[in-house]
């Protein structure tokens, strides 16, 4: 009740002030019209004006009165009426704040709510409520905070003055990161969290300050001091905690799994996945040996083939130099990781570029330009001028370390033009040495060096073998038109395993490393339909010699493909565990392996799937990584 | 169990960074006591007043209001205290009738009818802007407020400061009345020493941040004498074994303030052809803080 009593006390001393309120209005009204506007345009700024004019009007009044609320009568000596009353100062600071919050919400909501109730309906007006009350009780606190310590002039304000300049050094630094990881939507909450932790420490302050300083400012001050620097090393602490975590992060925490993939032959996968309070999609690396991941920007993503270091170009900061990006490395090693910008810079570069085998050199295709990165110095290396295609899709495939060569598979719009060039770094020339008649590539066998192309459009294409340095083709293993849809894997001892549903239904192709054929088995009870052509089968892994994991839609009504494991000798199959819904991925790292790796293909199962993300072990054991059940996309 | 002192101050000092501007201040006021504290501007009044109040944390010594300490409990020995400040700063904005509902919404027990009767008297209406009050109208409303209260303490601190002459008789007629209805202890601060002569029970004086004096006021008066010497060889001599509070050197000889003239001592004065002289308040004061005498006790 006393409370209340100086709140109202606090109100009916400053009444006068809602006749700031037809200003306002006035303001809101004929500000546009008197710009030239006419009534329509004019009455479709007023919302903006209203808003423009009740918040900063509500700031600035807040401040005003904030810093007027106890400052000057404790300087002048005149705090003695409300002190000679009996109630305690805490209670005399909430009453008089309280007071002053009312009256400068009040003033800002009577400004602008009428024209928003006007404009944008109940819901809408209403919902600028919130950040109005944020605003009408954060600003008087600040300006009694920043009247007392002008006022009382002690060398309190040194410390309040580096707390506060080291708390905004720690939230650029935070920033910066939050930028690189891309989870500033992260950081728009914590920093939520760090502004009403701000608000009550100044809250808490400024009540100790009157509780314990009263009439004496200086000693005031110290004690509000002694509070307020509580609120940098806090927020410093939390923004790092909250930047460590951003950055790390354990598997128990995912709770979708949209997109893996192995990288290179470490325990390394990239991730694409939903974090708990951490927006719907980000990409992270999990160690599989750790349960352990690190946070990475939503930049293109590149791995080196040893698998000890990723990177990615990291979109322009807000106001920084448009159309750059900076490329950023990520080092890994099975103890920790070590994450910086390498300074090497590419314009229009979101996607076409490339990490040697052993993540020293980095391709990026821009816009007129090939160049080739020393990604440890961050020196250009060489830089080819290409011919301008604005219609042409460019993709890196790989860079290769040993022969300093580069392939480019440049695919036109109509995807149906692949190139496959040289870049000779030393000279920066830039030599066609094959290409591809049309088709995308599916699989690439380091062995042989020889690539799974599909050659025609999705539908109704087929499946060739192709020379991988020069594009020339070996042999067509699935001719146009036989199959509707198809996938294909290299096997471990380089074979070729087909799955293609097509008018004859599903069927597992063997085949040698040459596209020679060695077996073709039906698989039972696949009716092709026209809705069943439009969903794919696909090639999980090879679970062991000569037998593949493959998956399928069996009928129309099938809402879940079903799982077997084939003999591709005799095309006998096997039902597996419905592990992967329709919607699954299931991933190895065999497109990752570059030569002589191909030891590791297989040794680990990648599946996300509706049971989160899963590790199939060598040997046949499944681990779950995730702590729950993964949602669609 | 005996009645804790309204107030009480023990050893209490005060410093402001280096500046040491209360020395060991130790005062009781019993009950139904109005006590007189002089001192000249920068004596240290105020901060004695505010650290009484619980408004300041004394550096030294600790002051009690009604047996608790003043500094953690102030707001309960507030419900007992009425203030009247040297410069009362009651919101501007509100009126007078709103001020009143204010401390009446504070108050334990609050006097409506006494307020408005007191009001009425000093010829104050509830309905004018506090803002646009004289200076002794708002003293009139700040006395009226502490009154309102129904105190058993009532601190006044230099309440008639810039007050005419006939508003400061006002203030101390209406303050006669009040205390004479109740038995109401009473802490003044005052330049005004005319005013305090008919009101106070005890003085203490204030020099320098010490306490120079703490006497009740008819003993103080009848104990002290001014004394003139003329110049002579036994001058020196005849003031040997008084209690000389002051000495003033004239061209025509010395001025001694003396204390705790018995009457042996006002025969052997007499012999000496001392001029005697007793004292008014103000003039004791004078004699007192006078800071081109030299002080001897």
């Amino acid at each position: 009740m006393k409370i209340l009593a100086i709140a109202s006390a606090e109100w009916l001393n400053k009444k006068l002030l809602f006749l700031s309120i037809p200003l306002a209005w006035l303001t809101i009204v004929i500000g546009p019209l008197l710009e030239g506007r006419s009534v329509s345009s004019a009455s479709d700024a007023w919302p903006v004006i209203a808003v423009g004019i009740g918040f900063p009007l509500t700031a600035l009044l807040g401040l005003i009165f904030g810093a007027g609320m106890f400052g000057p009568d404790i300087q002048e000596g005149r705090l003695g009426f409300y002190l000679a009353q009996p109630i305690r100062p805490a209670a005399l600071f909430a009453g008089k704040l309280l007071g002053t919050i009312l009256l400068v919400f009040s003033i800002g909501l009577l400004a602008m709510l009428p024209v928003l109730l006007l404009h944008l309906g109940k819901d809408e007006a209403w919902s600028a409520l919130l950040p109005l009350a944020v605003v009408a009780i954060a600003m008087p606190l600040l300006g009694h905070a920043l009247s007392i310590a002008f006022r009382a002039r002690t060398p309190w304000l040194l410390l309040d003055l580096s707390g506060l300049g080291a708390t905004v050094l720690v939230l650029l630094w935070f920033l910066r990161w939050m930028w690189v990881l891309s989870a500033l939507h992260t950081a728009t909450q914590s920093l939520g969290m760090l502004a009403l932790l701000a608000v009550v420490v100044l809250g808490v302050a400024g009540c100790v300050q009157l509780a314990q300083g009263r009439t004496d400012l200086k000693l005031g001050h110290r004690w509000l001091s002694s509070i307020w620097v509580v609120f940098p090393v806090m927020a410093m602490a939390a923004m790092a905690i909250m930047q460590y975590r951003t950055l790390n992060v354990s598997v128990s925490s995912i709770r979708s799994v949209f997109d893996a993939a192995a990288l290179g032959n470490g325990p390394w996968a990239k991730v694409v996945t939903g974090v708990e309070g951490d927006g719907p999609m980000a990409n992270f690396l999990i160690n599989t040996t750790t349960g352990k991941g690190i946070r990475l920007g939503n930049g293109t993503f590149v791995t080196a083939l040893n698998g000890k270091r990723a990177g990615w170009l990291q979109p322009p900061a807000p106001g920084g130099a448009r159309g750059t990006s900076e490329f950023w490395v990520l080092d890994l090693a099975p103890g920790g990781y070590v994450l910086r910008p390498t300074g090497i810079q590419a314009t229009e570069a979101y996607g076409p570029m490339a990490l040697d085998a052993e993540g020293h050199r980095l391709a990026v295709l821009e816009e007129r330009t090939l160049s080739v990165y020393n990604v440890d110095s961050g020196l250009l290396l060489a830089r080819a001028p290409r011919e301008a295609d604005p219609h042409a899709y460019i993709r890196l495939v790989f860079l290769n370390a040993d022969h300093l060569r580069t392939y480019v598979r440049s695919q036109g719009g109509d995807g149906k033009a692949t190139l496959i060039g040289e870049l000779d770094i030393p000279s920066g020339r830039f030599k066609p040495v094959g290409t591809l008649a049309e088709g995308r590539i599916l699989e690439r066998n380091p062995q042989a060096d020889s690539l799974l192309v599909r050659n025609g459009p999705l539908g109704s294409g087929g499946l060739d073998l192709v020379n991988a340095q020069t594009g020339a083709l070996l042999t067509s293993l699935v001719p146009p038109g036989e199959a509707w849809a198809l996938d294909a894997l290299f096997l471990r001892n380089g074979s070729i395993a087909v799955a293609a549903l097509g008018p004859k239904g599903l069927r597992v192709l063997l085949c040698g490393p040459h596209g020679q054929s060695l077996s073709v088995n039906q698989i039972p009870g696949v009716f092709p339909t026209a809705k069943v052509q439009t969903e794919y089968p696909w090639i999980g892994e090879e679970t062991a010699p000569g037998k593949i994991q493959l998956g399928f839609h069996a009928t129309p009504e099938a809402h879940h493909s079903r799982t077997v494991e084939v003999d591709l000798a005799t095309g006998s199959c096997l039902p597996l565990p419905a592990r992967i819904e329709r919607w699954g991925f299931s991933l190895a790292r065999r497109q990752l392996l570059g030569p002589g790796e191909a030891g590791s293909l297989a040794s680990r199962l990648w599946i996300a799937n509706d049971h989160g993300l899963e590790i199939q072990d060598t040997d046949g054991r499944i681990r779950r990584l995730t702590a729950a059940p993964t949602r669609r996309p | 169990m005996t009645q804790a002192a309204p107030l009480q101050i023990q050893n209490l000092g005060v410093k402001y960074g280096r500046i040491h501007v209360l020395h060991d201040i130790s005062i009781k006021v019993e009950p139904g006591q109005v006590y007189a504290l002089l001192g000249r501007n920068g004596s240290g009044k105020t901060s004695l007043v505010r650290c009484l109040l619980g408004w300041q944390r004394p550096s030294e010594g600790q002051a009690w209001l009604f047996g608790e300490a003043a500094w953690t409990c102030r707001h309960r020995a507030m419900e007992r205290i009425g203030v009247v400040q040297e410069s009362p700063e009651i919101p501007g904005g509100l009126r007078v009738d709103q001020a009143l509902h204010f401390c009446s919404r504070l108050a334990a027990h609050w006097d409506s009818a006494g307020v408005a009767g007191r009001l009425e008297r000093a010829g104050i209406s509830q309905k004018a802007m506090t803002a646009t009050l004289s200076k002794g109208q708002k003293a009139q409303l700040a006395l009226a407020i502490a009154l309102g209260q129904g105190p058993e303490l009532l601190i006044l601190d230099d309440p008639t400061l810039g007050l005419d002459a006939v508003a400061r008789r006002a203030f101390f007629e209406t303050l006669v009345t009040e205390l004479a209805d109740r038995g109401v202890t009473v802490l003044l601060t005052t330049h005004d020493l005319v005013g305090v002569e008919g009101v106070a029970d005890r003085i203490g004086i204030l020099k320098g941040g010490r306490l120079l004096l703490d006497e009740p006021v008819e003993a103080l008066k009848a104990s002290i004498r001014r004394v003139r010497l003329r110049s002579g060889p036994e001058a020196g001599s005849v003031l040997k074994g008084l209690q000389v509070l002051r000495v003033t050197h004239h061209p025509w000889g010395n001025e001694a303030l003396v204390a705790g003239l018995d009457e042996g001592s006002l025969q052997r004065l007499g012999q000496a052809s001392a001029e005697l002289e007793s004292l008014d308040l103000e003039g004791l004061f004078i004699a007192l803080v006078d800071e081109r005498s030299e002080v001897r006790a």
